[in-house]
């Protein structure tokens, strides 16, 4: 198992190091993209900022708090596509055939799907979100005790965030072995995974805010760590993002294997 | 002219092929649709009010928003052009007796013209709720030039960012920073007046908000005839200074064009 680990480990190295050395071929498209990727965080940052010049919360998050779920949620994108940028593409690498120089590759194609790429340039997102969630907490002031109490809860609820936006981006990303062309699919996630930066509160009416814990989870993705960190551990919604976590990670996996199998190369 | 028919035929055919591909774009639209929503209708039921927008106003914008950019979406333009330039596909085009930017266009209509079909009970609607609430039909045809005019400074805009990959090689990073840019100050995260005032007077020099604000601005009756004429003056004069942009980056960059292999 360790040996497994480590081998996957070595090849996540090697596929990021060829994705900075692709970069660095384009220097100043590379230096575009990390300022494109602050402009991105700025806006919305504003967008907040906009909403809050009007209102004092929102549906019961004041300004701090809402910042929490914020940075939450740029902090998981920007790792999901710092790290797993190729899965992102899966759709054009189906189309083009390029798919083909992955899976005859002798390790996990789920793997290699997931991590053979990511985007360095999109550290700046997970860094920017560092800055918005550090700053936010310092400002809320929750104490060193509760701190110290609250962030194992809060890092177990960001890996369920990833593991859950992670899930639902294969099973959209899939669908693309069956559809010629599956280019907006993408946009499908991006605007799913975009509400989780919204507090989860927001959706009053229960039919919709039950469908947002459970068929689309987006409120464990930034909102339930984000109130994990601020009120302390709630063990029903540790256990509830866990779970989510797992069913959506294992059906992923098993529809991801199930689309693979249609798969048909269009390479020459 | 009838080259670029037959761009459009065929961009039709192609377009009517990916079904799929255009039922995800609504859901995408639908899903984001009904959270921008839910922001708005939190914050309403909690008493307070945006700007001198009632919450059914707020809504109206952001539905007319979203059918706009429905329609017009052309944000995988400057992918698609970048792309064309990035792997060498433009050798294959730089000999025929074809308009670049018109090949592009018309084939970029076709799609537009395909959507517009599709969403036509929608459009419709749109035109007989504005009836009702007392904008005439004057109002609904000044709308569409402006909806023109926006499309065109949209396409233009997407057209440049494809282009530039002349001098910078790839299309991913200028593509990336457009889209976030356009998508705030075109005004359909937030309507422009009620941003901060800082802000109102940049987008106010920038020709994003003629896409979807200033169009939605004449259908709700919230500005002036004369307001409505000096935006028209302005929108054009921002479609001719792209139009001269796009020529000026398209033919330095021929020049640098590179392209190896058979």
């Amino acid at each position: 198992m360790g040996v497994k680990i480590k081998r996957l480990g070595k090849i996540w190295l090697l596929g990021l190091y060829s994705r900075i050395m692709q970069r660095l071929e384009y220097r100043f498209n590379f230096f575009v993209m990390v300022v494109g990727g602050i402009i991105q965080m700025s806006l919305m940052i504003a967008f907040v900022n906009i909403i809050f010049n009007y209102i004092n919360n929102l549906s019961g998050w004041n300004y701090d708090q809402a910042m929490i779920i914020v940075g939450s949620y740029m902090m998981v994108d920007g790792f999901l596509w710092g790290t797993c940028a190729y899965l992102f593409g899966l759709s054009l690498h189906i189309r083009e055939g390029t798919l083909d120089t992955l899976i005859v590759k002798p390790a996990d194609t789920q793997f290699l799907v997931t991590a053979s790429q990511g985007d360095p340039e999109d550290w700046v997102k997970f860094a920017i979100g560092l800055m918005v969630f550090l700053n936010s907490l310092i400002k809320l002031d929750i104490g060193l005790a509760n701190l110290m109490v609250n962030t194992p809860f809060y890092l177990l609820m960001m890996l369920n965030s990833i593991v859950i936006i992670y899930s639902i981006s294969l099973i959209i990303r899939s669908i693309a072995f069956w559809s010629t062309d599956a280019s907006n699919f993408w946009y499908v996630i991006d605007n799913l995974t975009k509400i989780s930066q919204y507090p989860a509160d927001i959706f009053f009416n229960k039919i919709v805010k039950i469908f947002f814990y459970t068929i689309i989870p987006a409120a464990f993705i930034a909102t339930v760590p984000a109130e994990i960190m601020i009120h302390g551990p709630n063990f029903y919604l540790i256990l509830s993002s866990t779970i989510v976590a797992i069913i959506f990670f294992f059906a992923s996996r098993k529809f991801f294997n199930f689309a693979l199998k249609d798969y048909s190369s269009a390479s020459s | 002219m009838k080259k670029y028919w037959i761009v459009f035929k065929n961009s039709l055919q192609t377009n009517l092929a990916y079904r799929a591909n255009f039922f995800a774009a609504f859901i995408a639209e639908a899903v984001s649709l009904v959270a921008i929503i839910y922001i708005w209708l939190s914050i309403y039921r909690q008493g307070n009010v945006i700007g001198n927008y009632t919450l059914s106003n707020l809504i109206i914008y952001f539905l007319i928003t979203r059918l706009i950019f429905l329609i017009i979406n052309a944000q995988d333009l400057g992918r698609e052009v970048g792309r064309f330039i990035n792997l060498g596909q433009f050798a294959n085009f730089i000999n025929k007796p074809i308009n670049f930017l018109s090949y592009n266009l018309a084939s970029n209509l076709s799609a537009v013209f395909n959507r517009l079909i599709s969403f036509a009970i929608f459009i419709l609607l749109l035109f007989y709720w504005s009836l009702n609430n007392g904008i005439g039909i004057d109002k609904i045809f000044l709308f569409l030039i402006t909806l023109l005019i926006g499309y065109l400074i949209y396409f233009l805009l997407y057209y440049i960012v494809g282009i530039i990959t002349f001098f910078t090689g790839h299309f991913s990073g200028i593509n990336y920073t457009m889209m976030g840019v356009l998508t705030f100050f075109s005004g359909r995260l937030v309507p422009i007046d009620i941003m901060p005032k800082s802000l109102y007077i940049i987008s106010n020099f920038l020709p994003f908000k003629y896409i979807v604000y200033f169009p939605i601005q004449i259908i709700t009756g919230k500005i002036n005839d004369l307001q409505i004429l000096i935006g028209i003056f302005k929108g054009i004069t921002w479609l001719f200074l792209l139009i001269i942009l796009a020529s000026l980056i398209y033919k330095k960059g021929i020049k640098t064009f590179e392209s190896y292999g058979g």
